[in-house]
């Protein structure tokens, strides 16, 4: 486990080297919440709840989202690993001792907890800077939901690998991970809360709903599905992923032909 | 005991063809021509421990194939291969330990951290005890004289630099088989000639076996004794390197230097190829060497006499199209 720790300190390490980048990154979240609160405001014009959400409640809803965002996407590293894998790079792992997956969940969640501690801070700070403006949130709600964003995180990340694996197959996997991204994105509950596309509806089996909407609204306090059924579908589902991706892993490479070499 | 050991070694690569032209990219979205192409056929091969190895070839020959069939990166269509006693399509992680590879157009550095930061990854991922890397690294950064350039970010380095360092980072791990394909691409002759000193002496001090890949003839005279050519995927010589050159070798080249102003009178059986005041260049085949020697010799005011093989680079040239 030292060297995946390694890889996360190098993972950050090179983040750094960048360090504005990650900054302006985090800066820029908060025009999405100052825009997410100007626009519901008018949405909401002088109602007291939409939907079930206070606008409050609904400015926090993205606040948080926001803050769960690098959770959910592997983007960057799914896209180095494609090109590694087209490119040849991938063999650095073929002649290491080293597994390729773990390689990847240890850079993901490098490169994920770097943005969320920025964003975290400075989400935070305009969040006390316009108190008025957000819903009340309580620690053992958080402390709840944080397995949930733990296990969501892990998914993504399997989702991820799983999608860098096909390049082997497909060679070129950009209009999978676009497209992934616009499914994840909008059926986890990043763009509108579920609950206002699909009513009472919600599918309880699918992942996606458990990657932002349900976290975010058990840190709201607002949730119906108990915070255990919750982990119980999300452990299926990332156990579902890492076998496929163990075997894919194992698989996967024969076709690898070092074309670039 | 043998490092490698290869028998009937084969690998076939699959492709699609595609007709050039938007109809062809448009044609091929619906069927595609799948060609095989014979990258390295019924290919045996041994290679002692602690032996330095050269592999020749023409591009396209299948060097690289073999190196990356004999490292696990890709899988043979037929025959066997152990490596260090391993088989390399298993990845086993006491496999992975136990060989390197350097290529020279792969850089595993971490291009905007500096390289001690690399290599104390690699630290982590081969999991070397801190005394051992101590060591180590004192010991390669001194033989490579990189000691002050450890903590400049390797974007921030010259190529010859980071191929050292890439070499270093290959070592640490004290492997059994260093495999290096085109180490010193692109570099001037005075870094070429650094790593290759280099390399022979971690070489010889470490007991490491040795195979190489270059295009440059210096590397392979220097570093090794045994060469294996390759073409068309098939091993078309397995011996003596400077034995295999020197049978290729048609002619030689003789340079005369005179005490006195001089003007080289015809000789027979050779070709002046320069003449100045006070010296002149020959050229004559291997078999009219003494017979051109003994015209030179009757001249008068000689001060000094050289006589060398034909450019290395031309006498490969010739062992590709004629072996």
């Amino acid at each position: 486990m030292k060297k995946y720790g390694f890889i996360i300190s190098s993972e950050w390490k090179n983040s750094l080297a960048y360090r504005g980048d990650t900054w302006l990154t985090a800066i820029f979240s908060v025009f999405a919440v100052v825009l997410a609160y100007l626009l519901w405001s008018a949405v909401f014009g002088g109602a007291d709840t939409l939907n079930g959400f206070t606008l409050q409640q609904m400015t926090t809803y993205y606040l948080l989202a926001g803050m769960l965002a690098p959770l959910t996407q592997s983007d960057g590293l799914l896209q180095d690993f494609a090109v590694e894998i087209r490119g040849g790079g991938y063999a650095k792992y073929l002649v290491k001792p080293l597994s390729p997956l773990g390689y990847f969940l240890a850079a993901s969640l490098a490169r994920a907890l770097l943005p969320l501690l920025a964003s975290i801070t400075v989400l935070s700070i305009a969040r006390f800077g316009f108190a008025d403006a957000f819903a009340v949130i309580h620690l053992v709600d958080i402390l709840q939901a944080l397995p949930l964003i733990m296990l969501g995180s892990l998914f993504s990340m399997l989702t991820g690998h799983i999608i860098a694996m096909t390049t082997f197959t497909l060679t070129d996997v950009e209009f999978i991970y676009v497209l992934q991204n616009v499914i994840k994105a909008f059926l986890s509950g990043a763009v509108i809360p579920l609950n206002m596309v699909f009513g009472d509806s919600l599918p309880l089996l699918s992942p996606f709903s458990y990657l932002t909407y349900y976290p975010v609204l058990l840190c709201l306090g607002k949730t119906e599905i108990p915070p255990l059924t919750a982990a119980c579908v999300l452990t299926g589902w990332v156990l579902a992923a890492l076998a496929l991706c163990l075997v894919l892993q194992k698989q996967a490479p024969r076709r690898f032909e070092g074309v670039g070499l | 005991m043998n490092s490698i050991t290869a028998s009937k070694l084969s690998k076939e690569y699959r492709y699609f063809e595609k007709a050039a032209g938007l109809r062809g990219s448009i044609q091929s979205l619906f069927t595609r021509k799948t060609k095989v192409r014979q990258a390295l056929s019924d290919f045996s091969f041994t290679v002692g421990e602690g032996e330095f190895v050269g592999l020749m070839g023409p591009n396209g020959a299948g060097k690289t194939t073999l190196i990356k069939l004999l490292t696990g990166i890709i899988r043979p269509t037929g025959g066997e291969v152990t490596v260090n006693g391993f088989c390399p399509a298993k990845g086993e992680a006491a496999f992975k330990k136990s060989f390197a590879l350097v290529m020279g157009q792969k850089s595993q550095l971490w291009w905007d951290l500096p390289a001690s930061d690399s290599l104390l990854l690699t630290k982590a991922i081969y999991a070397i005890p801190d005394r051992q890397y101590r060591e180590a690294l004192a010991y390669f950064s001194r033989l490579f004289a990189v000691e002050n350039i450890l903590s400049v970010p390797v974007r921030k380095l010259s190529l010859g630099e980071r191929m050292k360092l890439e070499l270093i980072a290959a070592l640490l791990h004290s492997p059994r088989l260093l495999l290096l394909d085109e180490p010193t691409i692109g570099l001037d002759a005075v870094a070429q000639r650094q790593i290759r000193d280099m390399l022979k002496t971690a070489g010889r001090e470490r007991g490491v076996t040795l195979l190489l890949t270059s295009h440059y003839t210096e590397d392979l005279l220097e570093l090794t004794k045994r060469c294996i050519v390759l073409r068309g995927g098939r091993k078309i010589y397995d011996g003596d390197l400077q034995q295999l050159l020197a049978g290729h070798s048609l002619s030689s080249t003789i340079t005369v230097a005179f005490s006195a102003t001089k003007k080289l009178p015809a000789l027979d059986g050779a070709e002046i190829l320069q003449q100045s005041e006070y010296a002149a260049v020959i050229r004559t085949p291997k078999q009219q060497v003494e017979n051109c020697l003994q015209q030179v010799l009757a001249l008068s005011d000689i001060a000094d006499i050289k006589i060398a093989d034909e450019d290395a680079t031309l006498l490969v040239e010739r062992v590709y199209q004629s072996v």
